[in-house]
């Protein structure tokens, strides 16, 4: 087993920190210079889709996403006076598939339930991937939010990621959410709902336990 | 005789059991970093503090807070990989991508050992909390 160095530790979370803050400035800049035209969203979505809670926890509840961030919204602990332009959103994130969700949760053990997630009335989001591609040629773009964890303790990321502050541009367009491939089931889709706050979410969805 | 710890069950042995809570032992921390140097670094402490037999840990310090972050995490994480100890020494030592590549022993080294301790117990389901 490797020895642990502290202060070789204390220096690569520095440096990563470092990494981080300034590829997010040179990447709002970017989006500041080329002020990209995303259009509207693409995909109506009326499905049903899931996510994996533990504990009892509310399928529809925000609350820890909003406080902690996630891949593509800023939360309050990357709240920084260094972006004093950017807000916290929530996003509630689900997968198109059970095993999806699964699989993007990391296999929880203990109490972990699927639930069935579904939108009240029709939705509108955007297509990620082919935003992605089409309309924001900045370098290695896909390669970043797909490196990005999607279910990792947030509140350990203390400046917002490129792929938050993309989330955070293309909700400042509109729409009801984003539609990605998810990396470990690349059949199946992630999707990241823009909702406000645990009201909103319970006026947009239903939820329920998935069928076994 | 062995103290009551109430909820840590100090299943690694690093609290001083024998002689008080208060105290901890760093022959099973040796197991987690083998090297007396960096084991001292890690924890804030004269290297030679180490050959005590047992060290005291002195209320509202960075060392106390430090080894019981350590010792609820790894009798959580004990649980939650079957009882297994190897798997928990190697859990505790791996970068983890949920931990945007830091290994659990890292973060609870920067003093952000709650959050560890928060992520374990949604995993038992102790506590309330959703994958995504």
């Amino acid at each position: 087993m490797d020895a642990f160095d502290l202060s070789e530790h204390l220096k690569k979370y520095a440096h990563r920190y470092q990494i981080d803050l300034q590829s997010s400035l040179s990447f709002l800049e970017w989006l500041d210079k080329q002020r990209p035209n995303c259009g509207k969203p693409t995909i109506r979505w009326k499905e049903p889709s899931y996510r994996v809670v533990y504990g009892g926890f509310q399928p529809l509840s925000v609350a820890g996403s909003l406080a902690v961030g996630g891949r593509f919204n800023i939360g309050g602990a990357q709240m920084s006076a260094l972006f004093p332009n950017l807000a916290m959103r929530a996003c509630l994130y689900t997968a198109s598939h059970p095993k999806c969700a699964r699989l993007e949760a990391g296999e929880p053990k203990g109490a972990a339930q699927i639930c069935v997630i579904k939108p009240k009335s029709p939705l509108e989001l955007w297509n990620l991937q082919e935003i992605i591609e089409n309309e924001l040629p900045f370098q290695g773009l896909k390669e970043i939010v797909d490196a990005t964890p999607l279910a990792a303790r947030w509140e350990l990321q203390k400046v917002p990621k490129i792929s938050q502050l993309l989330g955070h541009f293309i909700r400042q367009q509109g729409g009801d959410g984003l539609v990605y491939p998810s990396t470990k089931d690349p059949k199946q889709h992630i999707l990241a709902f823009f909702i406000q706050d645990d009201v909103h979410a319970d006026k947009t969805f239903s939820a329920g336990l998935a069928e076994p | 005789m062995q103290q009551d710890l109430g909820q840590i069950h100090n299943y690694l042995g690093i609290l001083d059991t024998n002689r008080s809570p208060n105290h901890f032992t760093s022959k099973p921390l040796l197991r987690i970093c083998s090297n007396k140097s960096d084991l001292a670094t890690m924890l804030g402490v004269q290297r030679t503090q180490l050959y005590q037999k047992s060290l005291l840990l002195k209320k509202g310090t960075k060392l106390r807070s430090r080894v019981i972050h350590l010792v609820m995490a790894t009798d959580l994480a004990f649980e939650l990989l079957g009882k297994n100890e190897e798997k928990t020494l190697n859990w505790l030592n791996t970068p983890n991508t949920f931990l945007f590549g830091d290994s659990p022993l890292e973060v609870i080294m920067r003093d952000e050992g709650d959050v560890i301790i928060q992520w374990l117990h949604e995993r038992l389901g102790r506590k309330p909390g959703a994958a995504f």
